[in-house]
């Protein structure tokens, strides 16, 4: 396509974007922001871990999004596991956490590992917060009741009652092999969370 | 139409600056890509063994950027229509004047990688871990594009959208590009 051809193919969108030069518009968009609750800057941690890498993780069985109930110990020599607590729902950082795991699918699959995402948020919440994200490849478990018991076992269940932001890495033998408590406030990057995949994957 | 994640920082407008903001970014230390098509894309094909380069050194007069983070859901579900928008900016008269890049808000090279390689993403993205880019636009809501023309050292943004980049932006994008193009060619 010559230069010339182009530019008459285009005259239109030019002649309408020159409008937009001249005008200053707003649009409307897909997202509603109000649905975000923002609760402001948190304490980075406010807990007391309870377990410890090279020590056996708590086994627990939660409900899962999907269906039914999902426990760790049925991962046993089959998988290894990252446990994604994260605290709450409808909140900018944790809604910000997930969706960048679901694009990054190829290294838990690289390492034989899956990925657990959880919150004290029931399954109702759970099911429209991660409707609204667009889908999630991987598990969601509620903690919602007793509420936090499985983030109260693990001592990363803050005073406010969510859990922390924390990542947990458990190899096939169900023994943790990487913890990441993060603060709340913060999002840990993909890359440590790789590394320590990886670096399981070599043992 | 699903309601997409503020998460992603969304507020979602599309505008022309009411005056030409100069934004102070001709500096900016950005990693230069050691793919020799991303080099040609972005005007670098001068630079060969730095770890930096600065947009001042790009050998553009028209630049458009998107802004985008990689756990953005709404960034993610942007990309065809911005790889559509760079798609329409590749070839002639384009080429000469224009170029396009993406910039990953506190994100690491992984995750750009990541995003660029699972979304398929045309055009250079880099990665901004200490967000300087972003701040001196100023970014506070992903994904972010902008059209800026070089003004002598510095950059004028001329249109922005800030959320969801649609079929309709990719439409209104392409038109405003191409109308600077014409106005640099005469």
């Amino acid at each position: 396509m010559n230069e010339n051809s182009t530019i008459h193919r285009l005259i239109p969108l030019a002649c309408l974007s020159t409008l937009f030069i001249c005008l200053p518009h707003l649009a409307t968009g897909q997202v509603n922001q109000d649905n975000i609750y923002d609760p402001g800057i948190l304490k980075p941690t406010d807990s007391n871990l309870k377990v410890a890498i090279h020590a056996p993780a708590p086994n627990f069985t939660l409900p899962s999004l999907k269906g039914g109930k999902t426990t760790l110990s049925q991962y046993r020599e089959k998988k290894n596991v990252v446990l994604s607590f994260v605290p709450a729902a409808w909140t900018p950082v944790c809604s910000a956490q997930w969706p960048g795991y679901h694009l990054a699918k190829e290294y838990f699959d690289e390492t034989d590992t899956i990925l657990i995402g959880i919150t004290v948020d029931n399954i109702p919440t759970l099911h429209a917060w991660t409707k609204e994200m667009g889908g999630l490849w991987f598990e969601v478990l509620s903690d919602f009741y007793p509420h936090g018991e499985v983030a109260g076992n693990y001592g990363i269940l803050r005073r406010s009652g969510v859990s922390e932001r924390a990542l947990f890495l458990i190899d096939k033998k169900g023994i943790i092999q990487w913890i990441d408590i993060h603060d709340i406030n913060k999002r840990p990057p993909l890359d440590d969370l790789v590394k320590a995949m990886r670096a399981i994957k070599k043992d | 139409m699903l309601l997409l994640l503020s998460a992603c920082e969304t507020t979602p407008t599309s505008q022309s600056p009411n005056s030409l903001n100069s934004v102070p970014i001709g500096n900016i230390p950005i990693p230069l890509p050691d793919n020799p098509t991303d080099r040609r894309q972005l005007g670098l094909t001068h630079l060969k063994e730095a770890a930096h380069f600065q947009v001042n050194q790009m050998d553009c007069r028209i630049l458009v950027v998107e802004v985008f983070d990689f756990y953005c859901h709404i960034c993610q579900s942007s990309a065809e229509n911005l790889n559509i928008l760079h798609s329409n900016l590749s070839g002639p008269p384009f080429n000469a004047w224009v170029c396009m890049m993406g910039i990953g808000k506190e994100n690491t090279a992984l995750e750009t990688d990541t995003f660029r390689r699972n979304l398929q993403v045309a055009f250079p993205l880099l990665p901004d871990p200490s967000a300087l880019f972003a701040q001196a636009i100023p970014v506070t809501h992903t994904p972010h594009v902008m059209i800026l023309k070089k003004d002598g050292k510095d950059y004028q943004i001329i249109q922005q959208k800030i959320g969801y980049f649609s079929k309709e932006d990719v439409d209104l994008f392409t038109g405003l590009v191409l109308s600077l193009t014409t106005q640099q060619m005469e």
